[in-house]
């Protein structure tokens, strides 16, 4: 299959002399890319203010067509937010008493039944490092725990293989 | 390779003069694999530009698992192909196009081989008759050199599937070729 071989070669020397003659394309593709690229950022910002406009005059068009609604409709939601809140509300205290008695029940048998049932265990024992606010220790003791997280995941991530 | 994966991540990051340089680098390479399918010169260049727009947003799915030329070529193969089957452009013009190629020898030379020249023809004619992808498929074979399993990557078969196409249509040649 010599001559197969040397056609193909043939063809291939003839057509790299033409390739030769082409002028190089680059800076021309370059100035291509770059002007479909703005043309796309511009078309993208007026999509969104476009978008933007829309939905305003939709929400606003809205409102008006529906404004007999609008009104029963908010007083609704805010009573569902009202009961809503209330069963919360309900819920959360059960487990607050319940962390408070298991509290006192804890500090009593670690610290032979001392008297804790005006403060609970965190304000005693936070009280008695700082005169700072409970409160404080609990955004103290979050953030801890979260920068905790965040590290531990960074030490996972980027962890160099073996 | 390693020496385009600069170009390659400021193309990314948005700098499309980077870009240019890896076409200018390119632009033979690609254009000579599309020539061979495309009916003119005029038709090459538009695929060659063709396929390089389409490199540039198809530029993040490259992972490096081959190289980019062959990756390049990849994309070439597909828009060349597809330019073919959408405008049908194999034809007169091409064999006008391989009348020319093939005519470009020496005088002396045209005389001393005019055996070749009736063998070149008969080629010339089967190789027009070959379906674009068989084309494509035997040029890559022996036109870039290439490892079968880069030429099996750049048209989309398995490497074994490929050298059966390959082997077949180098039989078919073979046979056309051979006195009856």
């Amino acid at each position: 299959m010599d001559t197969l071989r040397d056609f193909f070669e043939d063809k291939r020397r003839e057509t790299e002399q033409e390739a030769v003659l082409i002028p190089p394309m680059g800076a021309q593709l370059a100035a291509m890319i770059e002007t479909r690229q703005i043309a796309r950022r511009k078309r993208i910002i007026y999509l969104w203010i476009a978008g933007g406009l829309v939905f305003v005059l939709a929400a606003a068009g809205a409102g008006l067509y529906f404004r007999t609604y609008v009104g029963s409709f908010f007083t609704r939601l805010g009573e569902s937010f009202a009961r809503l809140g209330e069963i919360f509300a309900r819920v959360t205290e059960n487990i607050a008493d319940y962390l408070r008695t298991t509290g006192i029940s804890l500090a009593a048998g670690l610290s032979g039944a001392r008297e804790t049932a005006g403060s609970g265990i965190i304000e005693k024992a936070t009280a008695e490092v700082s005169g700072w606010p409970v409160q404080v220790w609990y955004v103290v003791f979050l953030v801890g725990g979260v920068a905790l997280l965040l590290g531990v995941d960074r030490l996972v991530r980027h962890r160099k293989p073996a | 390779m390693t020496q385009d994966i600069p170009n390659i991540q400021k193309t990314l990051s948005g700098d499309a003069r980077a870009y240019g340089a890896l076409v200018d680098k390119y632009q033979s390479l690609v254009f000579v694999l599309v020539r061979g399918i495309c009916k003119s010169t005029a038709d090459a260049q538009e695929v060659t530009q063709d396929v390089f727009l389409k490199a540039y947003e198809q530029l993040h799915t490259f992972k490096g698992t081959a190289s980019f030329r062959t990756w390049l070529y990849r994309i070439a193969y597909n828009t060349a192909i597809s330019h073919v089957r959408k405008t049908k452009s194999r034809g007169k013009a091409g064999d006008a196009y391989m009348q020319e190629v093939m005519h470009t020898g020496s005088p002396l030379e045209e005389e001393r081989d005019t055996e070749r020249e009736a063998q070149y023809e008969t080629l010339r004619q089967l190789v027009d008759e070959l379906p674009p992808s068989d084309r494509m498929l035997i040029e890559l074979y022996y036109y870039k050199e290439m490892k079968m399993d880069e030429v099996a990557y750049i048209c989309g078969l398995t490497q074994s599937n490929a050298k059966v196409r390959i082997f077949r249509i180098r039989q078919k040649l073979q046979e056309a070729m051979s006195p009856s």
